[in-house]
């Protein structure tokens, strides 16, 4: 019981701390590969440090959704992270692959409300259009995490380490990947580094939010992208059970990090695409996961 | 064997009490009110305790008050199915008769103690329609339900509006009603043998199967008709706008689900198990409601009017669980049926509760701003903290977002897909399963998106109307009414194994599976953790900077943002209408009118109406060729008394022919 406690309590400490890690690589390559130098690795550390130290400012027109959301959104994102049973802490019951995914949509749900709370238009754009691509994203996310499910016949995390490793794995990790790419907020369907308004999404909700709030809600974002990758690469690429803690979070680490590098290599190699173009991509990614499925199904 | 005759008694006792003494106290208005909703509670709280032990107890409780037609007793029959849904119409009648009392005062003027008198013989008749046990008592109560239920919807019948709506809903419901009674009868004549529940379902297995799918097909869309499945649904969202919200939220609440018992009775207990395909049929109709009902809600900006598609959609929900439930009892696996169908219950329960509760959200707002157009709303959440905090609870609860109760039916619905996934029968069922589940997803995101457009619009930011922002509070009865509803919202989230294993032993029962396992859920788990997590950041954040907060003006790339810069909810939901717009065809006219160029518009007309495909391509046709055959039939009809009188003699003699 202790020991599923320290387990519990080290996975989401250790969450919190991989994922600006985890950002900063993703910055780097970016800046890398666009022939900049860019900001160092550790950076959006202290950018962390520096907002916490902040006072929020808040819309005189907001009610305690506002204050609330900050917490609801680090709080889902990190509760989603620890149902992964990374350092098998699943004796505890905490929850599933499908929790997971609705945890998410309780941080966007919240965020998606505050964004409207300033009776600004940004905020009312972002938020209609996260929305939007929630009902995009979320059939497809479903299909390819079930085309893996389907296999090994359970939706307890704690039986799906490696499931993914079959060739109709092959198809659904693709699916994912592009899910991935759309649930973090990165370039073809959103821009994490601009904030005009034409073209931002996540940036729009975040508009209004300063201080200590908007460094929480930047590290839920931080904290989400990470959980996918690490979901990613415990369905498909896991390390052997049974390996020592320190070597298991050395490889993944490792392993997250090179994900990201894929996705700061596709975001660098792609254009931002028109928001109305999205259900094509979408279609794409949904086709790949439906291709996992036939095949387990057929095959 | 629980001995509830006295119960039962009083139940009948206190509905037809709180039925006639308003009739009588007609010149007191305000009392007659009182008694008919107090009544009705006191009525709804023996109900509620009868339906609880119903439910719990092993053994059917049989109480029988006498005939009301030579050879056809009034029994009523509680079995743990029966008693599950005595004790979910009870629950939310109760607190919609405490809500009832201060929420009616808005209709002041009009005929309140009639009111009072349909109300109280609706929620008594669908009482008895889940326990009466044969087919002429069921028939009797279902149509008194939907009488009851018209006058309900008529209340207002002085608006136009209101008698074309309550129109199009009787005409439905009974157009439902015969299908209902043809599976009845085709039923009564393939047996011989009584119009009893349990006569049928002894007779039933040696019906033919052709004739067994016919009355299948008959009960879906007769029973459909009544819960709303796509495309019998053109009735639910005219007549909730028109009916108060009280009447609305009992008709979403529980009405609807009055038909789901009778799919669930004569399907799946007195038909017994049928090919595969039944199941398939109902879970498509399923994923077909559940995803266009919420894509139109979408699109509507009437509150009420949106919560009317959310029930099209919810029924799809539950109908994809019950749709499972007979799929693996065509495959002789009684364990796993009782689970499906006990998730499609317990989503019966939290759909009753938490739209009860948006439904009298919805009552709230109208009191308190005398609007349902959302567009007119805004910033209430300041004026109105109490009802803000409770309308959320139930839009994060449909939204099917955990920890509260709509994710933990949806994931009970979940795996029973997925279940129909793992069993591998064959690959058509493997890939129709994962489909399901990802229907079942969008359905979600959709809700989700369609509850951040009806919270946010109009509780959120700043009021758009005058009305709006003179707001008050609604009267603390009306609050506490809801408050219930709410925390039950949150209870059945957390703590869901408190419903599901009940509800699984009922299941068992219909589908005779040796023992249910019990079901062993991990939401209090994870809702302690979310609560752990976020109250440890809190206090993280506190520590780091003290708990000061700046308030300021809202950043309007200076200029003092006003409401009328704000998002409105056809602009929230634009994103969404381009996007599905093959389904939902938006039909869009823009006028803008310049002074000199076009970078000097002045003035400019925006509108923009979605079609209804279904009514375009099946009602239009249909009305068409009702009426053109009913012209080349008029000429039957001359109004001469002497013909009408040969007509039903010639009939007679032709049915004396046929039965010689």
């Amino acid at each position: 019981m202790e020991g599923n406690v320290t387990a519990l309590g080290g996975q989401i400490i250790f969450l919190m701390l991989l994922a600006p890690l985890i950002n900063g690589i993703i910055k780097k390559a970016k800046a890398l590969t666009q022939r900049r130098r860019g900001p160092g690795v550790l950076q959006p550390y202290f950018d962390i440090l520096k907002f916490l130290k902040r006072e929020p400012v808040v819309s005189a027109h907001t009610s305690w959704i506002t204050l609330v959301t900050p917490y609801v959104c680090l709080g889902a994102s990190l509760a989603a992270g620890s149902l992964i049973p990374l350092w098998g802490h699943s004796a505890f019951q905490l929850g599933d692959l499908i929790a997971l995914t609705y945890l998410f949509a309780l941080a966007k749900f919240f965020l998606a409300l505050s964004a409207l709370e300033p009776a600004s238009a940004f905020g009312g754009m972002g938020s209609s259009r996260e929305m939007m691509i929630t009902t995009l994203v979320e059939p497809v996310l479903v299909l390819g995490l079930f085309g893996v499910v389907m296999v090994a016949g359970t939706t307890d995390l704690a039986g799906l380490a490696g499931a993914g490793q079959n060739p109709a794995g092959v198809l659904a990790f693709i699916g994912l990947m592009v899910v991935t790419i759309a649930e973090t907020g990165r370039i073809p369907v959103d821009n994490p580094d601009t904030h005009l308004e034409l073209t931002m999404v996540h940036e729009a909700m975040l508009l209004e939010f300063s201080g200590r709030h908007l460094g929480f809600l930047h590290w839920a974002a931080m904290v989400k992208q990470t959980v996918f990758l690490v979901l990613l690469t415990y369905l498909f690429w896991p390390h052997p059970s049974g390996s020592p803690v320190l070597q298991a979070a050395g490889l993944l680490v490792g392993k997250v990090a090179l994900l990201g590098l894929l996705l700061a290599v596709l975001e660098s190699i792609m254009a931002k695409m028109r928001l109305f173009k999205l259900p094509e991509l979408m279609v794409g990614g949904a086709a790949f996961c439906l291709l996992a499925v036939l095949s387990n199904s057929f095959l | 064997m629980a001995d509830l005759h006295r119960e039962v008694f009083l139940v009948l006792a206190f509905y037809l009490a709180g039925a006639v003494i308003p009739l009588i106290l007609k010149k007191h208005p305000a009392t007659s009110l009182g008694l008919g909703c107090l009544s009705a509670a006191l009525a709804g709280v023996l109900a509620l305790s009868v339906g609880v032990r119903g439910m719990l107890s092993p053994e059917p409780v049989l109480i029988s008050l006498g005939h009301i037609l030579p050879g056809v007793e009034l029994e009523l029959f509680i079995d743990r199915l029966s008693g599950f849904f005595v004790a979910a119409i009870s629950l939310v009648t109760l607190l919609v008769s405490l809500y009832s009392r201060d929420y009616m005062k808005l209709y002041q003027g009009e005929n309140i103690p009639w009111w009072s008198f349909c109300y109280n013989l609706f929620v008594l008749s669908m009482t008895l329609v889940v326990t009466v046990n044969n087919m002429i008592t069921f028939l009797v109560f279902w149509e008194l339900m939907t009488i009851t239920s018209y006058f309900l919807v008529t209340f207002e019948y002085r608006r136009q509006q209101v008698r074309k709506a309550g129109f199009a809903y009787i005409v439905m419901t009974h157009l439902g009603t015969v299908f209902i009674m043809s599976a009845f009868f085709i039923l009564y004549s393939g047996t011989g043998g009584g119009w009893g529940f349990a006569d049928m379902a002894n007779y039933s297995p040696d019906l033919p199967e052709a004739t067994k799918s016919i009355v299948f097909l008959c009960a879906l869309i007769g029973f459909g008709t009544k819960a709303g499945i796509v495309p019998l649904h053109l009735w639910l969202p005219m007549a909730h706008p028109a009916a108060p919200s009280n009447v609305s939220a009992v008709m979403s609440g529980v009405m609807l689900k009055t038909a789901v018992y009778g799919m669930v009775r004569l399907i799946i207990d007195i038909l017994g198990p049928g090919p595969s395909w039944w199941g398939g049929v109902v879970l498509a109709v399923g994923v077909v409601s559940a995803v266009v009902g919420v894509v139109y809600a979408l699109m509507e900006h009437d509150l009420k009017r949106l919560l009317a598609f959310h029930s099209v959609e919810n029924i799809g929900i539950i109908l994809m669980g019950v749709g499972a439930g007979m799929i693996f009892f065509s495959w002789n696996m009684g364990v796993l049926a009782a689970l499906a169908l006990a998730a499609g219950l317990f989503h019966v329960l939290n759909h009753a509760v938490f739209k009860s509760l948006l439904f009298l959200g919805a009552g709230s707002v109208y009191y308190a701003t005398h609007s349902r157009d959302i567009e007119m709303l805004g910033g209430l959440i300041k004026r109105m903290p109490h009802t803000a905090a409770l309308f959320l609870v139930g839009a994060v609860s449909i939204s099917a977002i955990p920890p509260l109760n709509g994710f933990a039916s949806e994931y009970q619905i979940y795996q029973s897909l997925l279940g129909i996934a793992y069993l591998k029968v064959s690959g058509i069922w493997m890939v129709a399963g994962i489909l399901a589940c990802a229907a079942l997803a969008l359905t979600g995101a959709l809700a989700a998106a369609c509850f951040v457009k009806a919270f946010g619009i109009s509780f959120l930011g700043l009021p758009r109307t005058e009305k709006a922002s003179k707001a008050v509070e609604v009267p603390w009865g009306m609050r506490l009414s809801m408050a219930p509803l709410a925390i039950l919202c949150i209870v059945t989230g957390i703590m869901p194994e408190m419903v599901l294993n009940p509800l699984a032993a009922a299941a068992g029962q219909i589908f005779s599976a040796a023992a249910v396992p019990v079901i062993k859920t991990y939401n209090s788990n994870l809702a302690l953790l979310l609560l752990a997590l976020v109250a440890a950041l809190y206090g993280m954040s506190r520590l780091a900077g003290g708990g000061r907060v700046r308030r300021s003006e809202t950043w309007g790339c200076g200029i003092v943002p006003d409401a009328s810069m704000e998002y409105t909810a056809a602009s929230f939901s634009q994103p969404v209408r381009r996007v599905y717009r093959s389904l939902l065809q938006p039909q869009r006219k823009v006028i803008s009118k310049y002074a000199l160029l076009p970078y000097f518009g002045y003035r400019i007309h925006f509108e923009e109406h979605i079609k209804s495909l279904v009514k375009d391509f099946l009602y239009s046709p249909l009305r068409r060729i009702t009426i053109i055959m009913s012209k080349k039939w008029r000429f039957i009809q001359c109004g001469n008394i002497n013909l009408y009188l040969g007509y039903i003699f010639i009939t007679l003699i032709l049915l004396l022919v046929w039965n010689r």
